[in-house]
């Protein structure tokens, strides 16, 4: 499975103070969906992404019950985060 | 009232009568003014639906003010007489306070009614219509004559313009010569209706879209609506002191009979918790979506409709909660699902450990997607045993046959390389007999790992590393891992580890799917690896029960390999002091 160029983008660099849209399989109403209920910067999703142990079904799961993301996006959410998380942690 | 003489003991033949018509029927008579608690051949409608177990009409009659503790000729009251469900549901009401009673009564019709509209029931919603399309063409001989209208108004100043057409203030009544008149109403409040067009509700005040869109499924025409908004009007104008019935429609009586009732027996009872009474939620859009009335009435209304009014008064927001609680109640319909969410997080969390789950911190945001976890982990992990359900019922004689099928798909599917196999590194205590069985064969297995060249390999020369830095004290421990202990401790017993390679050739991404299922089907207690799987092509979107079935496949085929040609023990002097190659691949 090839990555998408945001994937590829996120991964490739700690972080930081990344919006929460710079996250592959977030797009802007995710995004804003995201932001309502405060998860505003990337590390916060990652934070949640820590919380459930990077398990990857609890992950899409909290991300659609949380965002109303579908689970095609919230997999390529969660395969960016575990990337980064597998580079850097 | 009047029609009563026309009516004596109809209603009661009616009561004992289980069926759409004899309820409309029965209904269009209680509209009328039949007396509900008529008697006749000395017992009530009550008694006889009680009797026949009629819970539709006893519920109806009940709405209708059917008084249950009245008596027969025999002194019996109607809870005497009931049976079945019908005795239940009169000892329920009439545990209940009077005026509880009523709103109770009033919203179970709701219920059945919404529960007909959200679905599954297709086809008795067509039965409906099409039974009521038939009252609407079914000429009534007890309205065909229109009625004087000096007659008898028991509400004079509340019930205007019953009868006659001609000074309307907010409706066109369809079939009259249209008067121009202003509402006195906003419009917002009214609805209008057109001749022969399709009648449209406007605006509905939200408090009143609760009680009118749970009607709206058998309403069929828009005088229903006008009915039953008229009634949730004049209940908030009874807060805002306007006249109960100041609205009032002049054409009600025909559909007016669909209205009210809705026969329980058509829905499940499940099928009413999709609707959440909540009472700010406007349904408008809905209404406006109803179907048009098939035929216009066959006669003008002769009737005011005072029956049982105050019903839709006596309502209060308690009721609605208890109803909501109720309904709560229903959809937490599974047993093993209620009990988890009431859990607290700590029994949660062992209740997870239970099922080999390692959960996080169950905080708000996190304890749902736990619960469901658990919830479904009960599927495929029977509490209290050693491996995974699927393994399980291969110990038990009873293995999976999709086993196979999983292997076509993901074989077809994730073919991209040969190098590849999976291993698995086993105790050789367990299994020194010549037959080795099923279950010591899987209770033999401590590793399952995938690899290339000489991978497996790399384990046990991590174990000698390490072997022999325990000896000279003084270099650091590099590596420690249950794995390997595990060999060391199976070296220290004297006897080699055996390692059994399955599945050669194939890619990178089979493999790796493999593992991961042959670790679900044994589970992480049972096994010294410490990373989860990884599932790639097919093997992603399956739940881990369909993951272990596969699993399951593999270590049966595993066993048979294994049985077939038993692999020589690798003590610690026939493994190498180091990997070459590439093979090595840390």
């Amino acid at each position: 499975m090839s990555t998408s160029v945001k994937h590829r983008e996120f991964v490739s660099e700690p972080m930081g103070e990344k919006e929460v849209e710079t996250i592959a399989g977030i797009g802007p109403t995710y995004g804003e969906k995201l932001r309502d209920k405060g998860f505003d910067k990337a590390y916060v999703v990652f934070g949640q992404f820590l919380l459930l142990k990077k398990d990857e079904e609890l992950f899409v799961e909290w991300l659609k019950e949380t965002a109303g993301i579908t689970k095609n996006h919230a997999t390529s959410c969660y395969n960016c985060l575990n990337e980064w998380a597998q580079q850097y942690i | 009232m009047e029609s009563s003489s026309l009516a004596g003991g109809v209603l009661h033949s009616l009561s004992a009568r289980k069926c759409h018509s004899a309820l409309d029927a029965a209904r269009t008579l209680l509209r009328h003014g039949e007396a509900v608690n008529a008697e006749y051949n000395g017992t009530t409608p009550l008694h006889i639906a009680a009797q026949n177990d009629n819970l539709e009409m006893a519920q109806m009659l009940l709405h209708f003010g059917a008084d249950p503790t009245l008596l027969d000729k025999f002194g019996r009251t109607s809870l005497d007489v009931a049976t079945g469900k019908t005795k239940e549901f009169l000892l329920r009401m009439l545990a209940l306070p009077q005026k509880k009673r009523k709103g109770i009564l009033y919203r179970i019709f709701i219920c059945h009614t919404r529960s007909l509209f959200s679905g599954l029931m297709k086809k008795a919603r067509k039965n409906i219509r099409r039974i009521t399309s038939a009252t609407h063409l079914r000429p009534t001989s007890i309205s065909d004559p229109p009625l004087p209208k000096d007659r008898h108004d028991p509400h004079p100043p509340t019930m205007i313009f019953e009868d006659d057409p001609l000074p309307l203030e907010k409706f066109v009544l369809p079939g009259t010569p249209l008067t121009s008149r202003t509402p006195p109403v906003p419009s917002s409040d009214c609805v209008t209706t057109k001749r022969g067009g399709r009648p449209r509700a406007r605006v509905i005040p939200a408090s009143a879209t609760n009680q009118i869109s749970a009607k709206r499924v058998r309403a069929h025409s828009v005088d229903d609506n006008l009915l039953e908004m008229n009634k949730a009007l004049s209940h908030k104008a009874s807060k805002s002191s306007r006249t109960p019935r100041q609205v009032q429609t002049p054409n009600n009586n025909h559909q007016v009979q669909k209205v009210h009732f809705k026969t329980p027996r058509t829905t499940k009872p499940q099928g009413g918790l999709t609707w959440t009474p909540s009472r700010n939620v406007n349904t408008t859009p809905r209404a406006l979506k109803l179907p048009t009335p098939k035929a216009k009435p066959s006669a003008p209304p002769m009737e005011p409709v005072n029956v049982s009014s105050d019903a839709y008064f006596t309502a209060d927001d308690s009721i609605l909660d208890e109803l909501e609680a109720r309904i709560r109640q229903i959809k937490i319909n599974d047993p093993a699902a209620a009990r988890i969410t009431k859990l607290t997080d700590h029994q949660l969390r062992a209740q997870l450990a239970i099922a080999g789950i390692s959960a996080g911190p169950i905080t708000p945001e996190t304890r749902k997607g736990y619960e469901k976890k658990l919830i479904l982990s009960h599927g495929h992990t029977t509490v209290n045993s050693k491996y995974s359900g699927p393994l399980q019922f291969a110990l038990d004689g009873k293995p999976s046959e999709d086993g196979d099928k999983l292997d076509h798909i993901l074989r077809r599917e994730l073919d991209d390389g040969a190098r590849q196999f999976n291993y698995i590194l086993l105790d050789p205590r367990a299994v020194d007999d010549k037959e080795v069985t099923l279950d010591s064969f899987i209770a033999a297995i401590f590793y399952v790992g995938k690899g290339t060249g000489e991978r497996p390999l790399s384990h046990l020369i991590d174990a000698k590393v390490a072997r022999e830095a325990k000896t000279r004290p003084g270099e650091k421990k590099k590596i420690h891992s249950d794995k390997i202990e595990r060999i060391n401790l199976i070296w220290s017993s004297g006897v080699g580890v055996i390692q059994l390679e399955i599945g050669k050739g194939v890619g990178d991404r089979l493999a790796l799917t493999r593992e991961g299922c042959m670790m679900l089907a044994i589970g992480s207690n049972n096994l010294t690896n410490k990373r989860g799987g990884e599932f790639h092509g097919a093997a992603r979107t399956w739940d881990n029960r369909k993951r272990a079935i596969y699993g399951t496949y593999l270590i049966l085929r595993a066993h048979k390999v294994f049985n077939a040609d038993r692999p020589q023990q690798i003590m610690p002097r026939n493994v190498p002091d180091q990997l070459f190659g590439a093979a090595k691949k840390k």
